[in-house]
């Protein structure tokens, strides 16, 4: 009783009946393609996550002023003023900080031509650009004699340069801001991601405290550490720095917050893997329905050909033999199905990737994963039919009609 | 040595427990080259005789020898390894495997066997050479292709195709018109005269009349038995060899 001879059997059997193999089949192909698909887009998400929090900046710490009581009245995050420009030079002094941009923003209004563009206008340091990997498509950044003589230089995000300039290139360009002229000096690459980044004009910090806000306090400090490695005894001694600046004693809270951005990842890759595990088991609990079918299809398939197991009984076949030729058969539809399931499962991760313009690749652990657990699906609940099938009595098989 | 004895053999049935026997009490002996036939009315057990004697069920007292094999005891797989090399079956509605051409068919019992799969073409084929169908016409063909007598002749080639022991007949005629029966019988016959000893079960006395040895069933015990000196010949030029 060869393996060939017996595949070549249970083949025949499901050309019998082709839509009862491919309905049986469906079962397994959506198990399959889902865990597949799911999985790889979960994979991709991931990705595309950790991607965006990563060009935030590199090795970055963002410090915010915390809250404030104010009578008794809490007045949320960010709204103390706490942060000041010795802080910044303080944290400059520290060894594992590599730079530090303060950083303040405003509404402004843009005016270029009969052009009339509200916008966010940010105002910080040159170390900004380092600091938070802003890139430029054209132009250039402002430098530090800029920033100290507070020069009206500004750089612009692609989404704002379109809604002013369109098509145009923006560099060299002069625009009003709030009634002051400025030229544009350079363009940032688009961000990605949220088009928030996009648009807005970064100007030297001196400048916007000078012209717009009056306030020398920056809203925000992007310190950035040496290293990867270096991140949480960073954290901890910017933390010091400013309860020594700001003359905090002990046992009294931080009026400042620092976010970290490896903690910000690793809290998102934490929901993005969650959700992923938790669609991986959605489709695995369709895998398992799909096996259910299986073993409903094959119990059919051993009453309808009862006749046949009785004859190949008489002609010699043994209880191994019978139970072999069904396990096989209900193996080959968990192999088939999930040959097919993965293809329709990459193709539909395709599909994602392409429609939400996400990077998404197969995911190979996904892959094999649900290939094995489809086959032995396919073995594990075909047990039962095939053990019904060999233990048929051949005369009563036989006799079947 | 007998090919086949049963040494009072019963079969019965628990049947709201009563005991119902289909077989009581049969002592019988097949020997090489014998030609036998066992008749008697539907429901006398001749059936459940042809089931014993091949081993497709086992008795509930007595004993079974098959080829001087004692078979009452065995396990399932001896007993599948038994009927897979001495006996073959040919039965009334032929048994033939649906969408699944006529060599195959008969290399089914050599696939059980273990016989290697050019071997097996190679004997189905000549199984089918000797049953009288041409194997290059037919052998391909799928069993609703073929005419009844020709679907019986593919199922009495894969009786032969392991060169058994003995070959059990279960109304191979039943259901055949006369002029196949002719041929399905003088094929018998043939073989017979070849020496393979041949066992018909029948409720026709026609086809009763062919065989050298006539045993009577009826309530499950013979009640009867024999001597055909001079059987009918069933003799079909096209069969013949």
């Amino acid at each position: 009783m060869n393996l060939l001879k017996t595949t070549q059997t249970a083949l025949r059997s499901f050309a019998q009946n082709p839509l009862r193999t491919f309905l049986t089949l469906l079962g397994v192909i959506i198990g399959v393609g889902a865990v597949v698909a799911l999985m790889s887009v979960g994979n991709a998400t991931t990705a595309s996550v950790t991607q965006r929090i990563e060009g935030l900046g590199t090795n970055l710490l963002v410090v915010t002023p915390g809250q404030v009581t104010q009578g008794g009245i809490s007045q949320g995050l960010g709204s103390a003023q706490s942060l000041t420009m010795s802080d910044v030079t303080a944290l400059q002094q520290l060894s594992d900080v590599s730079a530090v941009a303060p950083d303040q923003t405003t509404r402004a209004q843009v005016v270029y031509g009969d052009t009339n563009y509200q916008t966010t206008l940010e105002g910080s340091t040159p170390d900004l650009f380092d600091v938070r990997n802003l890139e430029l498509s054209a132009g250039r950044p402002f430098n530090l004699v800029e920033e100290q003589n507070a020069a009206n230089v500004a750089v612009i995000g692609t989404t704002a340069a379109e809604n002013i300039f369109g098509n145009a290139n923006p560099v060299g360009r002069t625009v009003w801001i709030n009634g002051i002229s400025f030229q544009i000096i350079g363009e940032l690459a688009s961000q990605g991601g949220t088009t928030v980044n996009d648009d807005r004009l970064i100007v030297p910090l001196s400048t916007l405290q000078r012209r717009f806000t009056g306030s020398s306090n920056p809203s925000t400090i992007y310190v950035s550490a040496v290293s990867a490695d270096q991140m949480q005894q960073a954290q901890t001694d910017v933390e010091l720095t400013l309860r020594r600046q700001h003359g905090l004693s002990f046992g009294e809270s931080d009026d400042f917050v620092i976010t970290n951005q490896a903690t910000i990842l690793s809290t998102l890759q934490g929901v993005t893997q969650a959700l992923q595990s938790f669609l991986g088991g959605i489709a695995g609990i369709s895998l398992l329905v799909g096996g259910i079918g299986i073993m409903n299809i094959m119990l059919v398939s051993v009453t309808e050909r009862t006749r046949e197991i009785g004859l190949r009984k008489a002609l010699g076949a043994t209880r191994g033999a019978i139970l072999r030729q069904f396990l096989i058969e209900s193996g080959l539809v968990g192999l088939i199905g999930g040959v097919i399931g993965i293809l329709f499962g990459w193709v539909g991760a395709t599909i994602y990737g392409r429609v939400t313009g996400t990077a998404v690749t197969l995911n190979v652990d996904a892959v094999w994963i649900a290939f094995v657990v489809a086959v032995v699906v396919g073995l594990v609940f075909g047990i039962y039919p095939a053990v019904r099938a060999s233990r048929l009595s051949p005369i009563h098989a036989l006799r079947y009609e | 040595m007998a090919i086949l004895r049963l040494e009072r053999v019963s079969k019965w049935y628990e049947t709201a427990g009563e005991p119902f026997y289909a077989v009581r009490d049969v002592s019988l002996t097949v020997e090489p080259g014998e030609f036998v036939a066992i008749t008697g009315p539907s429901g006398s057990g001749k059936s459940t005789m042809m089931h014993l004697m091949g081993l497709l069920d086992v008795p509930s007292s007595g004993e079974v020898w098959i080829d001087g094999v004692q078979a009452s005891h065995l396990s399932d797989r001896e007993l599948a390894r038994l009927r897979n090399q001495k006996v073959g079956f040919v039965f009334q509605s032929f048994h033939l495997l649906p969408r699944t051409a006529a060599w195959e068919n008969v290399a089914l019992p050599l696939m059980y066997a273990g016989v290697r799969a050019a071997e097996q073409r190679q004997r189905a084929m000549e199984a089918l050479r000797r049953v009288g169908l041409d194997p290059e016409a037919k052998g391909y063909h799928h069993p609703n292709q073929l005419s009844g007598g020709q679907q019986q002749r593919v199922a009495i080639a894969r009786a032969i195709v392991t060169r058994p022991a003995l070959l059990l007949a279960d109304e191979p005629t039943g259901n055949l018109d006369s002029r196949s029966t002719e041929e399905i019988l003088a094929l018998f016959q043939s073989l017979n005269d070849e020496g393979v000893t041949v066992v018909i079960v029948t409720h026709e006395p026609y086809v009763a009349q062919h065989a050298r040895r006539v045993i009577r069933f009826a309530d499950g015990r013979i009640v009867g038995e024999e001597i055909n000196e001079h059987p009918l010949r069933a003799e079909l030029a096209e069969v013949a060899r």
